[in-house]
């Protein structure tokens, strides 16, 4: 590897750019009271030259600490809030037309004025999740590439701000692969909620509130003003800010600092704790490569430099605090905060050997016999079952992990053990989806209700982030981007009020909802609930394909709606499964009631592919057996209900009825001599109801 | 620069050895690159973001002078964006009149030979469309592109990723189909200690040397030449025809559960085959080389049967040839 540093001869010393970061720090400490957290991961972040993630409710300083950073440093800033239309040219500059001559004309070509991010030093980019997460893709691969064009950005750091994706808040969660762009992440809290009154005080005192070090006397908390009178701050200037020079200079002696080896080996210890002990899986974690190995090293360093040593301690380890924020389910975060306190001070002189980082030693000792491979292997093997099980050991206090259900990280689901290897169903019904071969010929349902869902999902909705589908005329100058060149460049010569066509972008509507209802009335027990099974693990299966959100309903004379935590619809596609294998059968039919808890979740849906899959083996026997109220809302929410009639009887009328009148699809399964099921179409003795059009199509 | 009349295998394995070099581990990768060189044949990987895929192509295409092309797909993803820049064109017609008229300056991958295209699962299905259509016949219009290999890479189909997995169709372009996770979570730890140790050293990841030149264009097209030729006796044929049979009667193996399209067992299994014989300096293929079918299955087949997948081609081979094999 070559190792020449760049470094320009005039670089000043390391301890002198320490002593002026520090005078940022101090500066910027005084205009932003407390979030001790947020600034540590900022200061990182500069001298690592990496970028932050926010993750906080409103008002808790995180635009202002960004503002104030790039004050501080004298670097130039680029701001931009997030919406839901936000795309690629707000953030690179400005669409431009160029014309060129050429030997035979004139070409006219689409350019670009860059600006924004291309230029910006300092990036603040707030509310990163209101934009439509695929806005996000472009921007987060210039952010980690750092390269536009062929040309490097001179972005030194980017601080993404956002709110807590909550019902509150019209906002989705960053997808795992955008997260992964922010090395460092940070949950920002107020002072106020938690209990932080030392540093409420103090930014009352900020504001001009008069409470200067009121501690912890009167803090009721009311009559809190946190904008009105901040005036007297925004004039006190920067002492000497480091400027672009200067930020660059410190990057170049980040990397000069020195990782021992044990400090190496401290780290793989915890990295293979992480997995072997915390059940940290890709599932419910995302420890990436390139993260965790190839810029956890560089973090590690910059703790180090802002220390003020050359060396790095097995104390910096610390940093992986805010790496691991929303990366890895947040028990696992929290014990790792507590096992980072005891590490050594930094300040300490310790014999690594005796003194490892507490609750490593174990492991550790793998890593230094230089054998981690091997070792790996088996835990590697041990982890690939669905059991995660780890006898406890010691008084490690990491070991409560493994009573602790790690699971329910933030957008990152926990994983349930896979369907087909769960032994531990209590499945009273036997191994119903192990041998889907006992209903045959499924196909005819499914690629009959594939291609009605397709065919639902195919509306298009006008969208910014779409495709092009058709010219609309251009409303506003912005949107050159979408025009037409040939009517662009016409109108450029001859500019006129009626500006020139654009494309109309529309986007596939994607998403939809689908209920299966499933009889399980006494009729059903026993071979035809097997079978019924079988056929919703495959229904389920293409539902999953379709990536719809699910709601599961089983009735008989009663209904039994299925929520998971709360939620009807859900893409939990292996819970249903589980539920649906685990089926009793009882009582008498009654399709009344079922069908109306299915529309009734679905009425509030916003989408236009909603479908109801009807399972049944009989004739309903109570409620109001021709259903005609949910036919009539069926109709008029346009929500197909599909019937699969399972057995060797004659299919009830008022099934033919339900589908016809709802425009779904109408199926049979009938046993066979060969001891299971067969699927058809049924051919329907009801004519259609005249003059109906079916609202889906 | 190597000796010029250098026979082409060992070209091929200095160029494996420049990637083992550049980047520690994920070697099914690595194989796969090569092959996908070699046998002028589509990659799709799917895995978690930051697992070297990017910089394998980077490396491979440096070392063997090759025209390197990526791209980030995105919601907006338009066609226009991958084969280079539209524009407008004026010029004087034949009459004195004015031709406005609208054409592309070529670029992206229509002149690239090795492309990476990042996130491919992201990107609206009529740009894609297009694109896998240019992929598969190597031709934009009339003609004829320089293309060797495209690597497309895809996050998991996840929830929480908002991107939609690639229909069969679609997928049945890529040949070779790989699964990575990564090396922490594949639990290799002696590697993770390695590429730990490379980025702890003071000032790496800065500057690191220019990767030399090993091959060029004329290499790959002598490779392609000399794999076309490479002979497949009766008995490599048995086998595979032995292992189809075994994925129809025995594992039941059908359209709604499998992707078996003869396009991709018939004709590219025999090429990957052939690949690897001329990759390992044979001029003949061995019933052994089946085991690169595992290249192909990952989302061919359902996952259990691809994690079987080789002790199914050894019990093939034994039951095709007999135990002397």
């Amino acid at each position: 590897m070559v190792t020449t540093p760049s470094s320009s001869p005039v670089d000043p010393s390391p301890a002198e750019l320490l002593a002026r970061l520090n005078q940022a720090r101090a500066w910027l400490d005084s205009r932003v009271m407390g979030q001790a957290a947020m600034k540590e991961a900022l200061w990182l972040a500069v001298a690592a030259g990496e970028h932050v993630y926010l993750e906080g409710l409103p008002g808790t300083a995180k635009t202002y600490l960004a503002e104030s950073a790039a004050l501080a440093l004298g670097l130039p800033l680029f701001f931009h809030p997030f919406h839901r239309d936000t795309r690629l040219a707000d953030l690179v500059g400005d669409p431009v037309i160029r014309r060129e001559k050429s030997a035979k004309g004139e070409v006219v070509a689409q350019g670009l004025r860059r600006g924004g991010l291309l230029t910006a030093r300092l990036a603040v980019l707030d509310d990163i999740t209101r934009a439509p997460g695929e806005a996000l893709n472009v921007l987060l691969r210039l952010l980690n590439e750092r390269q536009y064009g062929g040309e490097r950005l001179p972005l030194v750091t980017a601080l993404a701000t956002s709110n807590p994706p909550s019902e509150h808040f019209p906002v989705e969660a960053l997808d795992p692969a955008h997260m992964d762009r922010f090395l460092l992440q940070v949950r920002v809290t107020g002072a106020v909620v938690s209990n932080r009154w030392e540093e409420a005080g103090a930014v009352m005192a900020r504001h001009g509130m008069g409470w200067q070090g009121a501690g912890e006397q009167g803090m009721n908390g009311q009559g809190i003003n946190r904008q009105g009178t901040d005036g007297n701050h925004t004039a006190d200037a920067p002492p000497q800010p480091l400027g672009e020079a200067g930020v660059a200079a410190i990057g170049r002696a980040v990397a000069q600092v020195e990782i021992p080896p044990l400090v190496r080996r401290a780290y793989l210890a915890m990295l293979r704790r992480l997995l072997a002990d915390h059940a940290c899986t890709s599932e419910n974690s995302l420890l990436t490569d390139r993260t965790f190995l190839a810029k956890v090293p560089r973090l590690i360093q910059a703790a180090a430099f802002l220390r003020g040593s050359a060396k790095a301690h097995p104390a910096d380890l610390a940093v992986l605090n805010h790496v691991l924020t929303f990366r890895v389910p947040p028990p696992v975060a929290e014990l790792f905060r507590e096992m980072t306190e005891e590490l050594p001070p930094a300040n300490e002189e310790v014999d690594w050997r005796e003194e490892e980082d507490p609750g490593e030693g174990g492991d550790d000792q793998a890593g230094m016999e230089g054998q981690p491979g091997e070792d790996g292997d088996e835990e590697g093997q041990g982890e690939d079952g669905s059991e995660q099980a780890e006898g406890p050991e010691g008084d490690d206090p990491l070991d409560k992990l493994s009573g602790l259900g790690v699971g329910g990280s933030r957008g990152i689901p926990p994983a349930p053990a896979p369907y087909r290897d769960g032994a531990d169903l209590g499945d009273p019904l036997g191994p119903t989806q192990q041998d889907p071969q006992d209903v045959e010929r499924m196909e005819v349902l499914i690629d009959s209700l594939s291609g009605r869902m397709d065919r639902n999902r195919v509306e298009r909705e006008r969208h910014l982030g779409g495709s092009p589908r058709r010219w609309r005329a251009m409303r506003t100058l912005d949107e050159v981007i979408d025009t037409d060149p040939a009517d662009m460049a016409l109108w450029m010569d001859r500019p006129n009020p009626r500006l020139p066509r654009a494309h109309q972008r529309e986007k596939r509507h994607v998403g939809g909802e689908v209920v299966i209802v499933r009889d399980i009335s006494q009729s059903m027990e026993g071979r035809f609930a097997r079978w019924t099974s079988s056929v919703i693990v495959r229904l389920v299966d293409l539902v999953k394909s379709k990536r719809l959100r699910l709601g599961y309903i089983e009735f008989n004379h009663g209904c039994r709606k299925h929520t998971l935590e709360g939620q009807f619809f859900t893409r939990d596609y292996d819970q249903i499964i589980r539920i649906a294998s685990r089926v009793s059968c009882a009582g008498v039919t009654n399709y009344q009631m079922a069908l109306k808890e299915a529309l009734d979740e679905l009425k509030g849906q916003p989408t236009r592919n909603r479908h109801i899959l009807f399972l049944t083996d009989g004739e309903p026997t109570q409620g109001d057996w021709l259903v005609r109220e949910e036919r009539r809302r069926a109709k008029g929410l346009g929500v197909p209900i599909h019937t699969l009639f399972i057995g060797s009887s004659e299919c009830p009328e008022i099934l033919d009825t339900i589908s016809q009148e709802t425009g779904g699809g109408q199926f049979v399964a009938r046993p066979n001599p060969r001891g299971g099921l067969t699927l058809d179409h049924r051919t329907s003795r009801v004519k259609a109801y005249k003059g109906f059009v079916p609202k889906t199509s | 620069m190597p000796p010029a009349p250098s026979p082409i295998a060992e070209k091929l394995s200095a160029l494996r050895a420049e990637m083992d070099r550049r980047v520690i581990g994920h070697e099914p990768v690595k194989d796969a690159l090569l092959m996908g060189l070699v046998a002028r044949e589509h990659i799709y990987i799917e895995g978690p973001p930051g697992i070297a895929k990017t910089m394998l192509a980077e490396v491979a295409s440096q070392a063997s002078n090759l025209g390197f092309y990526f791209y980030q797909f995105h919601r907006d993803t338009r066609l226009a964006e991958m084969v280079g820049d539209v524009v407008i064109v004026r010029e004087a017609g034949e009459d004195g009149s004015e031709v406005i008229g609208q054409t592309i300056r070529k670029g992206g991958v229509l002149t690239a030979e090795v492309c990476v295209l990042d996130d491919i699962s992201r990107a609206p299905g009529e740009a894609l469309n297009v694109l896998l259509r240019i992929l598969n016949e190597r031709k934009y219009h009339t003609e004829s592109i320089p293309l060797l290999t495209a690597i497309a890479t895809s996050n998991p189909a996840l929830d929480d990723y908002y991107n939609e997995p690639l229909d069969p169709a679609n997928l049945d372009r890529f040949t070779l189909q790989l699964q990575a996770e990564g090396l922490i979570f594949e639990n290799r730890w002696r590697e993770v200690e390695q590429v730990i140790n490379l980025f702890c050293q003071p000032s790496n990841g800065k500057e690191t040397a220019a990767v030399p030149t090993l091959l060029s264009r004329a290499d790959f097209d002598e490779a392609y030449d000399k794999m076309n030729r490479v002979e497949v006796p009766d008995a490599a044929k048995l086998v595979l025809m032995h292992l189809l049979n075994r994925f129809v009667n025995q594992y039941k193996l059908d359209n709604t559960k499998a992707l078996i399209s003869d396009r991709a067992f018939l004709v590219k299994a025999v090429k990957l085959m052939k690949t690897r014989a001329l990759l390992d300096g044979r001029s003949e293929v061995r019933p052994h080389d089946l085991h690169v079918l595992a290249f192909m299955t990952a989302f061919r087949l359902p996952p259990e049967i691809h994690r079987d997948l080789p002790a199914i081609i050894e019990d093939t081979l034994v039951q095709a040839l007999g135990p002397s094999v």
